[in-house]
């Protein structure tokens, strides 16, 4: 189509185009000057193209429009003080979990959303996305607060779309559904083989179906508003690929290499991800794994270790090498159900503690318009009323084995909702007769020897809690005795 | 001191308290009263300084996520299947923005993964010539129904206009050199886009705005997607769904049903724009898949093997010319050039142009007499070519001689934006021909049922989407 002479046409109008219209000067000092000028006239150019309220004294402040920054390097905790704060503190434990329960919850959590993606045919950039998902999130909300459950979830279907392979909810639903008995198997002592696992069948649409949806679709928008849309991760699969290749070790020892992307997938469950740069991981996975393979190797550490060329330090390689040591040092899976049960525990003293506040205040708003009259008052009753339902459903645990635990939680909560308002003179009583048998079993006593009568609001919240807290120990007793059988 | 830069303030001033504190806790004689009495004031202020430094880093904490509250919504500037799109002003800088609001409700499968996608392609396209995502904002509803649900809110920099209004609109007169520039910033926006492996999938002159300062930008990437290129054509590629890109602007192969098209249906879609940019409106309307097959057919000529080798592996190519009234008619010829050529050759030096109908326009002075626009229309031809293979890539058509000659394109269409005084929404109110384009065809109108409609607008109101 085109002649000769259109593409000589065509490149000598783009040469013209290209021309820069100043001279250059012959001297050789004066090309000096020009490339002042040239780099005047660019600095120039440039404050133009600034903005212009942002002015030296903005430093520090906050960016008039903020950014959205989807580089997962503004998510390493380490950087400001609050963010270290929050990592060493998780806000979890304000809400009264242990520090050990706290790392449980995480790795089960993280164990989970690995074994999902398995289940959902993700490729294993999902699955590491999912779980840094989770654990950013935790490191921002309590694991009380928000239902670990819904969480995982939602972070399988989130990283799903993340990665370009959606998920529909309903697969989610189904594979955690199936991942849940399958841990209860486990935990009942049942090998996992073809044999045990026959009788799981894919839940049905119900409204546990319903409700677990929407949990995790809710789930999954607070992740998003929580983490500001900054979702999308690097992941240091490919660069340990690259380090290799430049180490050499690519073709001669694939092992290694083998052995350093494994530790990097198993590292997604502590918070090396949170703390280090996916480049920093990289170097100590490859490290870790050139010195634990088996046959071991030397990289080069004259004149310096191999991992500074890639901008590591040795400090931080040797303190995520430790981490991932002692990753391997756990020997049991976190125990589901008991982690439940505590969690509920905490949940249940938490809301008994609002519904006292409310009460508290629904109390005062009385007194001030009756003052003096006691039967109005409706702490002491809300108080008291509280501790049967705790128990009962103790015992329903118990006949149920957790089968239906979140079905279960959820009729506990509304249960114990409805009766909150109540006020139920002869029931209080015997209550309070209950409480006289068990009281010489309680350690906790002491403080009751006071007037019993006149409970203050405050008091009789404490024990309420201290109440339902052996009431949940014993629980647990009875589990690690004989743990609970599945019903299949 | 307010005049230095930060930085160095920072460093000097905690060096000097420290030395004062440590001055004061020691109770020095040496130092006397005088020193002390001296830097007083200056001791207190440095201590203020600290403490301002230490609240400002207390508040920058991340995540950044701002509440919807910073901006004030002024007026409602779309409306579609994707959501609603509003005019807002920032309240602490007065910056104007688009606030295009992520549907929620009906959402079946949770969060769209097209918001997602959205969120995550614009924040890696940073050019001139794409819409600028400045943040993601979240509001939280007080509606009791949808109680503790955030809707988000992509907050985008504020266009003055769209193409679809600017061609609408006959009192807009646009010279050769307007179109010539808007071409090329249309073109190098798409290559920056195929660059970063990203397929637009809606291009349509409703989806391209025009700043006030007459730079052309790309929107509405909520179609969009990542694409893998075809390295090694022997391995099968993941299918994407052939249900994209408004009827009107869709190409052959998407029409035939492919599923394994590549980055040409959008330049299918910018040779459409750029034809319309003479037309002054969509060139080819069809309410139907067929109809519009047969559309294409009578401009571009009939689709057979001779101009498109690969047509009859088309997965529709079959059901679609066995049909007994057949959209794939052969024996038509190509008649674009012709159709076209007096609108384009009118654009020359004698004033009266189809883009200057009124005749008032400055005719181009600079133009030789005997003008004859041909680069353009081979260009033109080149996109609309029948047979994706034979369409240029984005990076081709960029560096197409005709934007190398004269009249070169300019840097933006800024003296084009300053004739115009007000904002696009007046140009597509009640405009017939832009209004009621939907995303999709199957939640598209009938052309012309969407006449009606719009015809029965009020003025005051729009209804055409700009995003």
């Amino acid at each position: 189509m085109t002649t000769i002479q259109e593409m000589r046409k065509l490149v000598e109008a783009k040469v013209q185009t290209m021309i820069r219209p100043n001279p250059k000067p012959k001297e050789q000092n004066g090309t000096v000057e020009t490339k002042k000028e040239e780099e005047e006239k660019f600095e120039s150019t440039y404050k133009q193209m600034e903005n212009p309220l942002i002015t030296p004294s903005s430093f520090g402040k906050r960016p008039l429009y903020s950014k959205v920054d989807i580089n997962c390097d503004k998510w390493l905790m380490t950087l400001d003080e609050e963010s270290r704060l929050k990592i060493d503190n998780p806000p979890s434990l304000a809400d009264g979990l242990s520090k050990e329960l706290e790392a449980e919850i995480r790795y089960l959590g993280c164990e989970l959303i690995q074994q999902g993606a398995i289940l959902l045919k993700l490729p294993q950039t999902a699955a590491a996305t999912g779980q840094i998902l989770f654990q950013r999130y935790f490191y921002q909300k309590s694991f009380v607060r928000y239902h670990f459950e819904h969480a995982v979830q939602a972070c399988l279907l989130l990283a799903s779309k993340i990665e370009e392979e959606p998920r529909r909810p309903r697969d989610v639903y189904n594979v955690f559904h199936r991942l849940e008995r399958l841990h209860r198997l486990q935990q009942s002592g049942h090998e996992i083989n073809k044999e045990t696992t026959r009788g799981l069948a894919p839940p049905k649409i119900d409204v546990n179906y319903i409700n677990t949806k929407q949990h995790m679709i809710n789930s999954e928008r607070r992740i998003l508003a929580t983490l500001g849309f900054v979702v999308h991760v690097k992941h240091p699969h490919r660069l340990i690929v690259a380090y290799g290749h430049t180490l050499g070790i690519n073709e001669s020892r694939p092992d290694i290499l083998q052995k350093a992307w494994n530790y990097m997938n198993d590292g997604l469950r502590t918070d090396i991800f949170m703390r280090y740069k996916p480049e920093t991981i990289a170097c100590a996975c490859i490290f870790l794994a050139a010195r634990t393979v088996e046959d071991p190797i030397a990289l080069p550490s004259t004149p310096f270790h191999w991992f500074e060329a890639f901008d590591t330090s040795d400090r931080d390689v040797e303190a995520i090498a430790h981490q991932l040591v002692a990753l391997y040092v756990r020997r049991r899976f976190p125990n589901w159900p008991r982690i439940k049960a505590e969690l509920d525990s905490l949940r249940s003293a938490k809301n008994a503690e609002k519904a006292a506040i409310k009460a508290k205040e629904v109390a005062e708003k009385l007194e001030k318009m009756a003052p003096g009259d006691e039967k109005t008052d409706p702490s002491s009753g809300n108080a008291s009323r509280k501790e049967s339902p705790v128990r009962k459903s103790g015992e329903k645990d118990r006949r149920i084995l957790g089968d239906r635990d979140k079905k279960d939680k959820d009729r506990r909560r509304k249960r114990s909702n409805e009766r909150d308002g109540k006020l139920d003179r002869r029931d209080r009583d015997r209550d309070r007769g209950d409480r006289g048998d068990r009281g010489d079993r309680n350690d906790r006593r002491k403080d009751d020897k006071k007037d019993r009568r006149k409970r203050s609001r405050s008091r009789s919240r404490d024990r309420k809690d201290k109440n339902r807290n052996r009431d949940v120990g014993k629980r647990y007793r009875r589990e690690s005795i004989s743990p609970p059988r599945s019903r299949r | 001191m307010s005049s230095q830069p930060y930085p160095a303030a920072l460093h000097q001033s905690s060096t000097q308290s420290r030395t004062l504190i440590s001055q004061n806790g020691q109770n020095t004689p040496t130092g006397g009263g005088t020193p002390n009495s001296g830097t007083g004031a200056p001791e207190l202020d440095v201590r203020q300084q600290l403490l301002n430094y230490q609240k400002m880093f207390d508040q920058a904490a991340y995540p950044f996520i701002n509440d919807a509250s910073a901006y004030e919504k002024l007026s409602k500037i779309g409306q579609g299947t994707f959501g609603e799109v509003f005019k807002a002003r920032c309240k602490s800088t007065g910056r104007m923005v688009a606030l295009k609001k992520i549907l929620m409700a009906n959402e079946k499968e949770g969060f769209p993964i097209t918001a997602l996608r959205e969120v995550k392609m614009l924040e890696q396209l940073k050019h001139p010539n794409i819409i600028d995502l400045i943040e993601v904002c979240s509001a939280k509803s007080s509606a009791p129904a949808t109680k503790d649900r955030t809707t988000f809110y992509l907050v985008f920099s504020f266009c003055e206009h769209d193409l679809a209004g600017l061609l609408s609109n006959p009192k807009v007169r646009m010279s050769l050199l307007h179109i010539k520039t808007m071409i090329k910033h249309l073109i190098t926006g798409l290559n920056k886009l195929h660059r970063s492996k990203i397929l637009h999938r809606d291009m349509k002159a409703a989806n391209v705005l025009i700043s006030r300062e007459g730079v052309l930008k790309l929107a509405d990437f909520g179609l969009a997607r990542p694409f893998v290129q075809r390295e090694n054509s022997n391995v099968p590629r993941a299918l994407y769904t052939n249900r994209v890109v408004t009827l009107w602007y869709r190409p052959p192969e998407l029409l035939l049903g492919d599923r394994s098209y590549g980055t040409k249906i959008d330049v299918w879609g910018a040779g459409c724009i750029m034809a319309e940019m003479w037309t002054r409106q969509p060139i080819m309307q069809g309410d139907t898949e067929q109809r519009q097959l047969q559309l294409i057919s009578a401009l571009c000529g009939s689709i057979n093997q001779e101009v498109w080798p690969n047509c009859v592996k088309m997965p529709l190519w079959n059901a679609m010319s066995s049909d007994t009234n057949t959209p794939l008619p052969q024996g038509k010829k190509r008649v674009l050039r012709s159709k076209l050529r007096h609108l384009m050759r009118l654009d020359g030096p004698d004033g009266r142009s189809q883009s200057d109908p009124y005749g008032k326009g400055k005719p181009n002075e600079h133009l030789p007499a005997d003008f004859k626009d041909d680069d353009a229309m081979n260009l033109l031809e080149s996109l609309l070519a029948i047979d994706p293979d034979k369409r240029p890539t984005a990076d081709e058509a960029e560096d197409d001689i005709w934007f190398y000659k004269e009249p070169l394109p300019k840097a933006n269409v800024q003296d084009l934006m300053d004739t115009i005084p007000t904002s696009q929404f007046e140009y597509t109110v009640g405009k017939g021909a832009h209004a009621g384009r939907g995303r999709h065809h199957n939640n598209q109108p009938r052309p012309n049922q969407a006449q009606r409609q719009s015809n029965a607008i009020p003025a005051g109101q729009y209804r055409d989407t700009i995003f």
